[in-house]
């Protein structure tokens, strides 16, 4: 089952957003997709987790290569509107600490900057 | 045990989906809340990946049994058994959650969300060849213990 991932460009970030499951059949797709928006320039990201039903350590791991991706080229990536099952799955990995998670779209585009 | 559902799948990527129907239904048909039947994926999505991509040389095709029951105490149980090389997923080391975002370390997440998800997770070898895990769950929520 593919996954969609549509993306708005503005002119302070790009946002992505996946849809349906991001799984060990799906995520590299996300990976190459997002590595190569990063390779290609972008570097203030937030992906939107609200069309996503289901994120596993696959998911978790994909997140975890952009966001050092991200870092080490000096940009940022904020994450948002995950559902709360999801969401706990970000809690259980301690990503919750590590990394920009927000409940709106409007709050991680501000953590953005 | 009662009602014990199997499947049995290829050790294939694609595979997993399927399991996780199966799982699904097992759940509704139970009784268990979303955020179980979501755990239960989550776990199963992890043990099989883990055999899939590391579990056999021979690059041949091999069955992988899947098992779901709800116990005589109400406890949601998950084997998986194959017939795969020796792999202990229990023995891997914990993920260290206090590293920073350019210290962590890829590995080992999978499991960890498996042990936190679940009370008990027990690697038994199987004689002559194969592994078993067994994952418990007590107080799961099901409503109907009996499918």
């Amino acid at each position: 089952m593919p996954m969609e991932i549509s993306e708005v460009r503005t002119d302070t970030h790009l946002r992505v957003s996946p849809s349906g499951r991001l799984d060990a059949t799906t995520s590299p797709a996300l990976q190459e997709k997002l590595l190569g928006l990063i390779e290609a320039g972008d570097r203030r990201m937030v992906i939107d987790f609200s069309e996503l039903d289901y994120v596993s350590s696959a998911g978790l791991r994909v997140i975890l290569i952009v966001a050092k991706r991200l870092k080490s080229t000096g940009g940022a990536l904020a994450l948002c509107c995950m559902k709360p099952h999801i969401k706990e799955v970000f809690d259980i990995a301690g990503f919750s600490a590590m990394l920009s998670i927000h409940p709106t779209q409007e709050e991680a585009v501000s953590a953005l900057k | 045990m009662t009602g014990q559902m199997e499947i049995r799948a290829k050790n294939d990527l694609s595979e997993i989906e399927r399991v996780s129907q199966f799982a699904t239904e097992f759940g509704e048909r139970v009784g268990l809340p979303e955020r179980i039947i979501f755990a239960m994926n989550l776990a199963l999505e992890e043990i099989l990946v883990n055999i899939i991509n590391y579990g056999y040389e021979d690059g041949g095709v091999h069955d992988i049994r899947v098992r779901l029951a709800i116990d005589g105490a109400g406890a949601l149980v998950i084997e998986v058994e194959d017939d795969a090389r020796p792999f202990d997923p229990t023995s891997m080391p914990d993920v260290d959650l206090e590293q920073s975002l350019e210290d962590r370390n890829i590995g080992g997440l999978g499991i960890h969300l498996v042990r936190t998800l679940f009370d008990d997770f027990e690697y038994h070898r199987r004689e002559p060849h194969g592994n078993l895990l067994v994952l418990k769950k007590r107080e799961p929520g099901a409503t109907q213990p009996d499918v």
